[in-house]
């Protein structure tokens, strides 16, 4: 579904991102992709989304190029069929809980009475149905996260990219939040997840890749001798 | 996009319009403004248009005769007048009828003819109908006539109206392209001030995949609210002005030929509607273009 071919990115300012990345991820896989942080976590997903150019090296979507030669049109194709959750959650501010989620609904064209239940069930799902008229600007930080969340995942998308879905939340609503994306790993959606979180990553079966200083360090699947 | 979106749109449009409310409220008034001049300018011309119109459509020559011409002879050359082509009627004023308007046109308590101690001046003339194709010929037809002493063609009138009318369609071109333009730019910088102050929803729109159509839309149907919301400013006050005017005019030069009222000022009220429409929309497309 993902595929990455000795990507790298160099900034301007000459810090180095990303070195000879090479990542393959299967079509329904769950990935976590752990780092410390500046390791390269959220720069890989930008490349996959097409928001930054690699400096060099191949991105490919569902089998189609994303970089290098990349058309506009494709990139849109492959952001509308993901789900992210952004590290920074990137909500629209001044609008209420529910425009954000519905927001993310109108994008694919899903309007009406669909939108409405979409929203109230992934609303439901991370605890805030009774915040839905909020403006996303008086909620807290681990409320908003859990905003980007029910966005991404109301969408029901192929793919989900979550850059640390947890990370400003107590331990049971993480535990939650990381439910609901196995639980679409479980629908067929291919799933990567970039988290600190030391429990969850020691007690998962899943594949853990492991980025420093913008290179693969370490992965669990070519550990165990399956995948690349 | 579904006609759902438009609603859509159309209430993001008015939600992003409110963000700077009192500023937009004032360009509203000020492209309101801009196109009621547009509308005033485009009436008057109407009107001169159709005044000219109709002095035209009964183009009339006055054919004053000799002093010693009698009314006999008055009646014999009007029968030769009809008789030319492109003549529709004649009419033989006696001199008594010509001293009867005067007076009636300087007043009724002068006793004119006390004054010219009961002699009336006065010559014969006859009125002359015309098409006004033929109306140089019939001219000239008559200044060859005997006992004819001077021929008054209404041309002379209509030419400098006609001169008139030409020059006020010009300024009115002028002022339409004047106010498109600054509705367009004012319009543009607005959109544009919108723009800014949604940079970063518009950025995130995009990474969840949106079109440049979902993201661009509500701005165009800003611009379009701003211009219509103007015009319809501008229409009222071209109703308002306009019956004003026309009271003012029936009362005071009832004489006056004037435009039909109720179509001509439906007429500007559509002028002004399509050209603040226009104008809007194009705004946002410069906005949208140049960002
Ligand atoms: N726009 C940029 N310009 C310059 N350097 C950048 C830019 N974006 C990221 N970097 C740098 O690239 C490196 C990788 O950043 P990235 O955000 O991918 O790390 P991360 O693994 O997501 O970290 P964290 O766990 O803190 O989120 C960091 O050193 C960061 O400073
Ligand atoms: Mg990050």
């Amino acid at each position: 579904m993902i595929r990455v071919c000795e990507l790298s990115k160099h900034y301007a300012d000459g810090t180095a991102a990303l070195r000879d990345v090479d990542l393959v991820i299967d079509q329904g896989e769950m990935v976590f992709l752990r780092g410390p942080s500046g390791a390269g976590k959220t720069t890989l997903f930008e490349m996959i989304l097409g928001i930054e150019p690699p400096s060099s090296g191949a991105v490919e979507v569902a089998g189609q190029r994303v970089f290098p030669g990349v058309h506009p049109r494709w990139v849109r194709e492959i952001r509308r069929r993901t789900g992210v959750i952004f590290q920074d959650f990137r909500l629209f501010e001044g609008r209420t809980v529910r425009e954000n989620v519905e927001l993310g609904l109108r994008v694919l064209g899903i309007a009406g009475q669909k939108m409405r239940t979409r929203t109230d069930h992934r609303l439901e799902n991370v605890g805030l149905l009774d915040r839905a008229e909020a403006p996303v600007g008086s909620l807290s930080w681990g409320e908003r996260q859990r905003v980007g969340v029910a966005r991404a995942l109301a969408r029901e998308p192929d793919i989900i990219l979550a850059d640390e879905p947890t990370g400003n939340l107590d331990e049971e609503m993480s535990e939650r939040v990381l439910d609901l994306l196995y639980e679409a790993n479980q629908g067929g959606a291919t799933v990567v997840v970039a988290i600190h979180a030391p429990h969850v990553l020691k007690s998962t079966r899943r594949r853990v890749v492991t980025l420093r200083d913008g290179r693969v360090a370490d992965d669990s699947a070519a550990r165990d001798g399956k995948g690349s | 996009m579904t006609v759902g979106d438009l609603g859509f749109f159309l209430r993001e449009a008015l939600a992003g319009l409110k963000i700077h409310r009192v500023a937009n409220f004032i360009s509203i008034i000020c492209i309101g403004l801009a196109l009621l001049s547009l509308g005033l300018v485009a009436g008057t011309w109407a009107n001169l248009q159709h005044v000219a119109d109709t002095l035209r459509q009964d183009a009339e020559i006055v054919v004053y005769l000799d002093d010693d011409v009698s009314l006999q002879e008055a009646e014999q050359l009007s029968r030769r007048l009809l008789d030319h082509q492109g003549v529709s009627r004649t009419r033989v004023v006696c001199p008594d009828e010509t001293l009867l308007r005067v007076e009636s046109l300087i007043g009724s308590d002068i006793d004119i003819l006390s004054v010219l101690e009961g002699h009336n001046p006065f010559a014969a003339s006859i009125e002359v109908g015309v098409d006004a194709g033929v109306a140089a010929e019939v001219v000239s037809f008559s200044g060859n006539l005997a006992g004819v002493d001077y021929i008054r063609d209404n041309e002379e009138v209509l030419a400098p109206l006609l001169r008139l009318t030409s020059l006020i369609q010009w300024a009115g071109l002028v002022v339409i392209l004047a106010v498109a333009l600054v509705t367009t730019a004012l319009v543009a910088h607005i959109v544009r001030l919108g723009m800014s102050a949604r940079q970063q929803e518009m950025e995130t729109l995009r990474l969840l995949g949106a079109s440049e159509g979902f993201v661009c839309a509500p701005f165009v149907f800003e611009g379009a609210l701003l211009g219509a919301a103007g015009a319809l400013f501008a229409a009222f006050g071209v109703a308002a002005a306009g019956g004003r005017v026309y009271q003012l005019i029936r009362t005071g030069l009832p004489y006056l030929p004037l435009a039909a009222g109720t179509p001509l000022l439906g007429y500007l009220a559509l002028l002004v509607l399509g050209v603040g429409l226009t104008a809007g929309t194009l705004g946002s497309l410069v906005a949208l273009r140049s960002a």
